[in-house]
Order: C-alpha cells, then sequence, then structure tokens
C-alpha cells in the first residue's frame, strides 16, 4: 500500500479495552484489528520522551498507528507503546529508523498471543 | 506601581502563560505514568516545554532538556554530574551568584577540590585570556554565570569556552536565558543551566538543564520515573535520570506556553527592547550627582537590563524605599544573593540597588525611574 492510500485510510472505532484514541490525526485509526489475518506490531520505547518524539513525527507524517498502555504481557512498565497493523510496517519502520527513533523492543500481536518481533529488517 | 525587579522575577507573566497553567490544573495530569489519555495529555505538555527549550537553546534532541525546581536545583545536579574528587581544580568567574558559588563551595570544602574564581577587568567584563592564564593540567570544570544579577555584565562565555579547549563548562543563563538570543548555546555549552520565572517568563518551580552529548550526569534524586518499574535502579538516561518523581506539570505547562510566546515573538527583539530601556535609564541616571553604576557603563552592549546604582549619602535599602515609597517604583537593594559580585564591584557590604528591566516595561517608566534618582539626589524626593 502506498503511503498516501494509508494516509486516507480513515479511521474506526477504538478497539474494545483500549481506552485511549489514536493520535495520529491524520493517520487512519486501525481497522478492526481480530478478525483480518494481520496481527498488531506493538514498539516499546526506551523512555517516555522518545515515545512522545516518535508520536510526533508518524502523526505530523500522517501514517496509521494508535497508542497503547504498553501490554503487560511483554514488559512491567508504566507507559505507552506504539500499535500498528502488520501490513503498515513497511510505512512506520523506515520512518522511525531515518530519525532516530527506533524503538527498544517490538512485538507481535495475534489476540491475546505475543510474540517477540525482530527490528533488523528481516522479520 | 513600576516593576523593576524582573532580575529577580519577570512580571507580568503573558496571558498564554497564565491560561495554561490554569488549563493544565483543570485536568488530571500524572505525565508518563499511566496509559490513559489524560495521562499522555500530560506528557505532551511536557515535552512541549522540552521542545520549547530545546529551541531557545537551540539543541536538536529534547531528550537533553531535563527539567528541575529552578537553576539552583539545576546547577547543584550539573556539578555533581562531574564526580570530581580530590585534585581537581574548577574555575568559575568572579560575578557568581550563590546558587554556583555556594555548590562550589561546598565540593572544595568537602571533597579537597581547588576553586579559583577568575576576577573581571576593570570594566567589569570577563576575560577569557584570564581563564587561559588559569587554566592547568587539572582544571576539570568551569562554572560560569552568564550574566551577573548584579551588575548586568554579560560574560563573553563562548570565549571563554574556547579558551579553555576541552574543560567542561556549565553556565548558569538565569539572566540571560528569555533576554538574551542564546539558540546556538547547545552545540558548544557542556550544560546550560536554566530557571523558567526570569527573563524565560515562566511560572516559579520550573527550570532545567541542557545537557550535551557526551557530558557526564548524576541523579541528585533517584525514585519514580515512570520508566523501567520492574528495576530498582533508576533510569540511566536522559532525561529521566535527572527527573526522579512526578514533574511540575502544572508549571511546565506555563513554561512550554512562555517558551512557545518567546519563539514567536523573538527573542532578539526581546533584548532590543530591554537594551533600549536600559539606554534610557543610564542615560537618565548618568546626569545625576553622587551616583554610581556597578559594572559596564552607559552604552556599553557587554551587559543586560539590570543596572545597580550606589548613591552617595543614602544606604541601598533606604533608596529603594525611597522609590516605592516616593514613586511606587519596585527595586531591590542589597546583596541580591550574590556577595562575590559586590566584593569584586567594591560594594560589599553595603550593596546597591538594583533595577532590572523586562520586556512589559515602557519607556515612561525608564524615564521616570531616571527621574526618580534624580529628585532623590537633589533632596527634592517624593516622601
Ligand atoms: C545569576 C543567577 N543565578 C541563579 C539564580 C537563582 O535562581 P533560582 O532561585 O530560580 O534558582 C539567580 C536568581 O536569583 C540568578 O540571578
Amino acid at each position: 500500500m502506498s503511503a498516501g492510500a494509508a494516509a486516507r485510510r480513515t479511521r474506526t472505532a477504538a478497539r474494545p479495552g483500549l481506552p485511549l484514541t489514536g493520535t495520529g490525526k491524520a493517520g487512519g485509526r486501525q481497522d478492526s484489528p481480530l478478525n483480518d489475518g494481520q496481527g498488531d506490531i506493538i514498539l516499546v520505547f526506551a523512555s517516555n520522551t522518545r515515545i512522545l518524539e516518535a508520536e510526533e513525527l508518524l502523526e505530523e507524517g500522517g501514517l496509521p498507528f494508535i497508542l497503547v498502555p504498553v501490554p503487560k504481557e511483554v514488559n512491567p512498565n508504566c507507559g505507552l507503546a506504539i500499535s500498528l497493523r502488520e501490513g503498515d510496517r513497511d510505512l512506520i519502520l523506515p520512518a522511525l529508523a531515518d530519525a532516530g527513533l527506533m524503538p527498544q523492543s517490538a512485538y507481535l500481536r495475534r489476540g491475546d498471543e505475543f510474540a517477540g518481533y525482530p527490528l533488523d529488517g528481516s522479520g | 506601581m513600576i516593576y523593576l525587579d524582573n532580575a529577580a522575577t519577570s512580571f507580568p507573566k503573558p496571558e498564554a502563560v497564565v491560561k495554561a497553567v490554569e488549563r493544565a490544573m483543570l485536568a488530571p495530569a500524572s505525565p508518563g505514568r499511566s496509559g490513559h489519555a489524560a495521562a499522555h495529555a500530560a506528557s505532551r505538555t511536557v515535552y512541549r516545554a522540552r521542545k520549547g527549550m530545546a529551541k531557545i537553546f537551540g539543541a536538536s534532541d529534547p531528550e537533553r532538556v531535563c527539567f528541575a525546581p529552578n537553576v539552583t536545583w539545576a546547577i547543584n545536579a550539573a556539578v555533581g554530574g562531574f564526580g570530581l574528587g580530590p585534585g581537581a581544580h574548577v574555575l568559575s568567574g568572579s560575578l557568581e551568584h550563590n546558587s554556583t558559588a555556594r555548590p562550589l563551595a561546598l565540593i572544595s570544602g568537602a571533597s579537597g577540590i581547588e576553586w579559583e574564581a577568575v576576577p573581571p577587568g576593570p570594566d567589569g567584563v570577563l576575560d577569557p585570556e584570564e581563564f587561559r592564564r588559569r587554566l592547568r593540567a587539572d582544571t576539570r570544570l568551569i562554572v560560569l554565570n552568564h550574566a551577573s544579577n548584579v551588575t548586568g555584565a554579560l560574560a563573553p562565555a563562548r570565549e571563554i569556552k574556547e579558551a579553555a579547549g576541552d574543560v567542561p563548562m556549565i553556565v548558569d543563563t538565569a539572566q540571560t536565558a528569555g533576554s538574551v538570543p542564546l539558540d546556538g548555546m547547545a552545540s558548544w555549552a557542556d550544560v546550560i543551566c536554566f530557571t523558567g520565572h526570569k527573563g524565560l517568563l515562566g511560572p516559579t518551580g520550573t527550570g532545567g538543564l541542557c545537557i550535551r552529548e557526551g557530558t557526564p550526569f548524576r541523579p541528585l534524586a533517584v525514585g519514580g520515573s515512570g520508566s523501567r518499574s520492574e528495576s530498582l535502579e533508576h533510569p540511566d538516561f536522559l532525561p529521566d535520570a535527572l527527573e526522579a518523581g512526578t514533574q511540575n506539570t502544572h508549571g511546565l505547562a506555563g513554561l512550554a506556553a512562555a517558551a512557545e510566546f518567546l519563539l514567536a515573538a523573538g527573542v532578539e527583539n526581546v533584548r532590543a527592547h530591554e537594551m533600549r530601556l536600559t539606554g534610557i535609564f543610564m542615560e537618565g541616571a548618568s546626569k545625576v550627582p553622587g551616583l554610581a553604576f556597578l559594572g559596564p557603563g552607559p552604552g556599553d552592549p557587554r551587559r543586560v537590563a539590570t543596572v545597580s546604582v550606589v548613591m552617595e549619602g543614602i544606604s541601598s535599602s533606604d533608596l529603594a524605599r525611597r522609590l516605592e515609597e516616593g514613586y511606587g517604583i519596585m527595586t531591590r537593594s542589597g546583596l541580591h544573593c550574590a556577595p562575590m559580585a559586590h566584593r569584586a564591584s567594591g560594594s560589599f557590604p553595603g550593596g546597591a540597588t538594583r533595577f532590572s528591566f523586562g520586556l512589559f516595561n515602557t519607556e515612561e517608566e525608564a524615564v521616570a525611574a531616571a527621574g526618580a534618582l534624580g529628585e532623590i539626589a537633589a533632596g527634592r524626593g517624593r516622601r
């Protein structure tokens, strides 16, 4: 999908159980996440400031993501993480890498299952 | 009322600052701690303040900006970051405020560190050559008050840093941030310390440090940070390393608005306005018999908008009182928390009466202040 197509994608309602509304104003809210075969990539950042920088970057780029509380299954921290659809990875990860804002770790979530997600570009 | 005590704290604050603090207080706010929308909004507010301060100092990475309650706290943290021990030699200016002088006195007393203060030249301004001459193989740190809150003398900080070579420098910008363009400073100063409530036009209880890449830092306090919660060790990355405990979100909302206000107004325009008023005041006051200025004289651009005077035959405190009672002019008398600067200026222990102009003062107020000095000196002062 082109960046333009992603940016034009419209937002749907927030995922049940996640209190946050998405922030990427020009970006699309994720489509219904759990039944289209795609997983979600959860990006966990080293610091709260880092995630705010990443959020700002993605928001300014109109890229599709939402903020979610860091899932307790993968990380005990109390802050936020960036969640994106697996299919949007090539829109988002290069943008973060270019800005020097790569996450500390990433996970692939399918339903209630979490697995480590490699960030070296091979995954 | 004519408020000429902006060097103590600026007044008034921009409307946008007052409103921003009010808005912040009307929302639940615990930045970086919880995952809900209100906590995130608070985090974004603090981040806006970080970005604003990074812009003021020309720092490319907002993560290098750490907040603290004021510049005093920031200087203590900055000095501690260098972990100096016995045998280290530290240089400072001689126009230091107690907020740099006391941390240096403390470590030189307790840790066997040698602290040497470099005197200003006869013109009241520090000379980079004098720093170069005093550099030694064991000189580990330079601590510098960027502008004297007593004499108004502006230190040639960048030239001193250049003269010092590899020796790191901590700069106290209490009297310059927001009043003097500093958007190149982060490229050469190792630690910039600032306070939010003076020239930056923000609320009290805000301040911090901007730390250059590669410069050591060490927490003054450890505790909750909202990051690495699983560990009993405080995070070692910026800004979290230096921000233990819930941050002053309400104040930082005001500081964010203040930084945005200043960046929109242009700090160079603030500087021009303040120096115009200073020029008018000094020009008028220089005609008053028996009145002496401390520091750089009328027309000298190597100063900020803080002017201290000593009047023959009247103490600094009586003069301040006469100005307030007879004219509603608020100044500050005494030693201004800076006995070193008064010693270096020959005004210790009597002190001086200080007039400090800010963005919201007017030419009429500068004229009125000089006029009041003239009347008091001539024995015709209003009572
Ligand atoms: C040069 C200088 N440094 C430090 C300070 C201390 O500022 P704060 O009380 O905000 O820490 C002041 C003001 O009082 C000052 O003028």
